[in-house]
């Protein structure tokens, strides 16, 4: 009775590791397949980049010039550009799987569900984060972010972005995935997004303008609270995608 | 053509339903009667304070709905068997929520115009509210746009327990961001507001709540015939 005890316990913990490997090794083929199509299709990157790059140069001429040598205006301005390329890059979360079929594959196969939904979240963060490095570049050399500032703002603003990406990430993918078989996406999907990002949106704008010493705003609430609104956020989303990866991912 | 006439088996809680609809309107009605008649003006704001027992019922039972709402949609996906039940009550208790949401939107804006000057200002009490109404909104958005019913479910499902994230951020907002919006009233026995006014405003509540119940009861048994009408249709 011991001896079969023993080996059901061994075939359990055996099941368990083949399990964790699995989660891993499909997490990892979903980086390397989601790499590849966006490599396969450099142009989509190289196409968000300059949209948000002409936004970025269209903004002082929507609010005039003068406005933008204001500190507030200038992170608004950076973090509109990241509302437009987060519109771009959430609604093309799954895209190239569906068109190249990979997502059915993967759906139809024993990988894990929620190795595809992390995996989808940690590489769209990361290509949020591939075009916020160009765009911050443009930013600073444009909204002449002066020298004596630009270490302390860059301190604040590094974390913040990759804070952001992986919040906004986790948020959309979870976005995606309940608007992917609904009418009118387009519609449905900045129409549950944005209400949820907004905490994310306002603790990030909140937390560079402080950053810069010449900066008049002051806010009510400390930046530890902002700074856990945005540890927080990816957590929660990631952690409900994670739970309700079977509902989320369907066939 | 003749009336229909539906077995007691639907007709009986409907008509139930219906009658307790009228007596617990009537409740608010006379609940409202003591708010205007029976507690005297406030020495700040006069009798502009008396929306209050309208407004804090109805932004107390927005949360209560958007939160059943939530707490059904877990079940929906806990116990797969009734989730066609579960699911008929979360799109009940959200729809509740939504109007609930809308009106303590409204009642606010009534309120906050002779107390603050203005309609609206971004403080951070109604901006979360508004957000927690355009994401209900969105749900039944989501639903109308989403044939597939069991598809219909998981999606509404998921966006019910979104929105109740930003409840506890609507809640707490007051004390998180100091702004315009006055801080949670009722916090201490005795601190902020007299014992009358607090008896006054825990029965238009209960008004309220049993009234929200009704009309819970009434809705959900509407969405039930609306499913089974187009499943009727369907199958024809």
């Amino acid at each position: 009775m011991n001896q079969q005890l023993q080996v059901i316990n061994a075939l359990e913990l055996a099941d368990l590791k083949l399990n964790k490997t699995r989660w891993w090794q499909t997490f990892f083929v979903v980086l390397q397949v989601s790499h590849r199509s966006l490599m396969y299709r450099k142009a989509v990157w190289f196409g968000l980049l300059i949209f948000a790059a002409c936004v970025l140069i269209l903004f002082p001429f929507a609010f005039g010039t003068d406005l933008m040598s204001r500190t507030d205006m200038r992170f608004g301005a950076f973090w509109a550009v990241q509302e437009f390329v987060v519109a771009l890059t959430i609604t093309r979360i799954f895209t190239a799987e569906m068109e190249s079929g990979a997502l059915e594959f993967w759906l139809a196969s024993r990988a894990p569900r929620s190795a595809i939904l992390m995996g989808k979240i940690c590489y769209t963060a990361l290509q949020m984060i591939s075009l916020q490095i160009p765009m911050t570049i443009l930013w600073i050399v444009f909204y002449n972010v002066k020298p004596e500032v630009l270490e302390v703002v860059l301190r604040v603003l590094i974390p913040v972005n990759i804070l952001f990406s992986m919040g906004t990430a986790s948020l959309g993918a979870l976005i995606h995935c309940v608007t992917a078989r609904s009418m009118a996406r387009e519609i449905l999907v900045p129409v549950l997004f944005y209400p949820l990002q907004i905490a994310l949106l306002l603790a990030s704008v909140t937390l560079c303008v402080k950053s810069d010493t010449a900066s008049q705003v002051v806010g009510a609430f400390g930046a530890g609270a902002w700074w856990s609104i945005l540890l927080v956020t990816p957590v929660i989303f990631a952690g409900m995608g994670f739970l309700l990866d079977n509902a989320l991912l369907q066939e | 053509m003749g009336a229909v006439n539906f077995p007691q088996s639907i007709s009986g809680p409907r008509e139930r339903w219906n009658k307790l609809t009228i007596l617990f309107a009537f409740m608010v009605f006379v609940s409202w009667l003591v708010a205007l008649f029976v507690i005297g003006p406030d020495i700040d704001q006069g009798d502009v304070f008396r929306i209050m027992f309208v407004h804090v019922p109805v932004a107390w039972c927005s949360f209560l709905w958007v939160i059943l709402s939530a707490v059904f949609a877990l079940l929906m996906f806990l116990r797969p068997l009734s989730s066609e039940l579960f699911d008929r009550s979360s799109h009940a208790a959200l729809e509740l929520g939504t109007l609930f949401a809308g009106l303590a939107l409204l009642t606010g804006m009534i309120w906050g115009r002779p107390t603050w000057g203005v309609w609206w200002d971004w403080d951070p009490r109604l901006t979360s509210t508004l957000v927690m109404f355009i994401l209900c909104c969105g749900y039944h958005v989501l639903r109308s746009f989403t044939p597939d019913i069991k598809a219909r479910r998981t999606v509404a499902g998921v966006t019910s327990l979104l929105s109740a994230i930003n409840v506890p951020i609507v809640y707490f907002s007051v004390n998180l961001w100091r702004s315009l919006h006055q801080p949670q009233t009722f916090v201490k026995k005795n601190t902020n507001s007299s014992a009358d006014i607090g008896w006054v405003l825990l029965l238009n509540l209960v008004c309220l709540c049993l009234f929200s119940l009704a009309m819970y009861k009434t809705r959900r048994q509407g969405i039930a015939a609306e499913e089974a009408l187009q499943e009727a249709r369907e199958a024809h």
